[in-house]
Formats: C-alpha cells, structure tokens, sequence
C-alpha cells in the first residue's frame, strides 16, 4: 500500500498501476479501455505470445488496435 | 509574394521573398478553442545583398476555416492589435509599433504573435493564412510584404487542422474528407501508428519497418478516402 502511495505520486506511474486492457484481456481484468471507443479486448496479439518489436521486428500487442485478428 | 508599390502617401517598395512566417503552435485541433503563434523569422530585404529591414507591423487576415468569432489577439511586442469585424466575426488582426522601437538594418529580430482561435469542423485540411509585414527602410518609405499564395516561392503559412478525437490511446475515427498519402505526415505526425483494415503507417521509422515485418500486416500506403474506418493511437 505505501509503495502504491509513493507511486502513484511520480509522473506517469499512474499508467504503469493501470492494466492496459490488451493485456488482461480475458483473465477477469475490470481495467479500463484508453478510450471509450476501445472494446478493450485482443484478438490476434494474445495468439502469438511474445510478439515484440524490440525482440523480433515486429509490431508489440500494444500498437495493434482492439479486436483486429492478425 | 504580392509586392506593394507606390501609394499616394506613403512610398511602398518592393521587397524579396527572404522573409518567412510560420506558425509554431503544431496542428489545431478541430472545433477547438486553442492559441495559434505566428512566428516573424526575419524582416525585409530590399535587395538581394541589402540590409534586412526590421518588422514594425503584422496584419493576419482570418481565413474560412476558422470560427471568426473566437478569435482573440494577445498583446506582443508589436503592442495592442488593431481588431477589424464583420459583424461579430473578426476578419482580421493587426499589430503595429512605433517605428522609434525598430532596431537598425541589419539587426536580426525574430517575433511572435498569437490569435486564440477556434476552427470549424475542418480536420484534415490545412487553413492558409494572409499574412502581410511591414517594414522601413532608410529613407522611411514602407516596405511590405503579402505571404498570400501569389508565388509558391513564398506560400501563406498553413494551419494544420486534425480531428477534434484526440485521445491518448485508440481513436475509432470515419473519415469525412479524403486524406493523400503524401499528406500522412502532416497529420498523422503525432500519432504512434494508425490502421486502416490490416495496413498500418507510423511517422516514427522503428515502427514503420516493424510494420513491413509483421506477419498479416501491409504497410498503409494508399490515399485514404471519405468514409474510411482508421484507428489512430496517439
């Protein structure tokens, strides 16, 4: 609880506290979408687990846009 | 570059296109009420090799586009702005100093001014402004300059206009107007990525090169059209 205290006090922390839905989608996560528009729900990303643009050259979860199935 | 020439009072001399003014400020926001700042990078040449002239005076014609009722002028270093109306529509703005305040040729100025403003419901379109400058030359004769699209040498400083829904995060957007790939840049140049179906484009170069090796995805280099469904995550 402290650290979530001194945490939440720091710039941008606060996104870093929130689930980003993509992540959690799911597993039961109550996070909120970025914007009302976004179901908050991956297709494609979670199928192929460790898709990474720094790993492998290829885009990360977070910049495939909600629902898209690749 | 329109060149103003003699008048019945006051001797206007032509003046070369080395001047530029700019806006700083970025894109607009569309419908947005959000303070635009027109850089004055240099003054006036009367010549190729003569001396730069300083600024005394910056008129910026509103153009359509921009709600000319939200328009209001931020005191500069040029003082007060003299306000022009049609109606309650601000139809143009000009700033004007004394001419004892003008730093002698040669001496390079740089100034600001900022409008507060609000555009219409134009996203992807680029607003340009008239903006015409005013400087003096030694024998104090007005030498002016018109940034009005006359030449494309010297073309009319342009607002950036972007959607209104500019959220961190996914933006779920229909377009209402076409926008060129060769624009994408332009409008786009803030945004992570934007999809259109399963092509994607970014500004940003690690991103686009992963996009051109991601499995199922192509690379969004086509004219976007009226209509269209795109996903911008800024």
């Amino acid at each position: 609880m402290r650290w979530i205290i001194v945490c939440a006090l720091l710039a941008g922390c606060g996104d870093n506290l929130k689930a980003h839905p993509r992540d959690d989608a799911g597993i039961g996560s109550d996070a909120t979408p970025d914007t009302p528009d976004a179901p908050g729900k991956l297709t494609g990303c979670l199928e192929r687990p460790g898709l990474d643009m720094a790993l492998n050259g290829q885009l990360p979860c977070d910049l495939i846009p909600p629902g898209l199935a690749l | 570059m329109k060149l103003y020439r003699l008048s019945f009072l006051v001797l206007f001399v032509p003046a070369l296109a080395t001047a530029h003014i700019g806006i700083t400020t970025g894109p607009a926001l569309a419908k947005t009420n959000q303070k635009v700042t027109f850089a004055i990078n240099h003054g006036c040449h009367e010549t190729p090799t003569g001396p730069e002239l300083d600024t005394y005076a910056v008129k910026i014609d509103i153009p359509a586009g921009i709600d000319g009722t939200t328009v209001r002028a931020m005191p500069s270093d040029f003082g007060r702005a003299v306000i022009t109306k049609n109606g309650n529509a601000v139809t143009s703005v000009k700033w004007t100093r004394p001419t004892a305040d003008l730093q002698a040729a040669g001496d390079l100025g740089y100034y600001e001014i900022t409008l507060k403003m609000k555009t219409n419901d134009v996203p992807f379109t680029k607003i340009p402004f008239v903006v015409t400058q005013y400087c003096k030359n030694a024998n104090g004769d007005d030498v002016v300059l018109a940034w009005d699209d006359t030449t494309t040498a010297e073309p009319s400083p342009r607002l950036i206009v972007v959607p209104q829904q500019h959220e961190r995060g996914w933006n779920k957007l229909t377009l209402t107007t076409a926008v060129a790939v060769a624009e994408f840049g332009d409008y786009f140049g803030d945004a992570l990525i934007v999809w259109k179906g399963t092509s994607a484009y970014s500004k940003t170069k690690a991103v686009s090169e992963a996009i051109g090796t991601t499995p199922g995805v192509t690379l969004l280099a086509t004219d976007l059209a009226a209509g269209d469904e795109i996903w911008v995550k800024y």
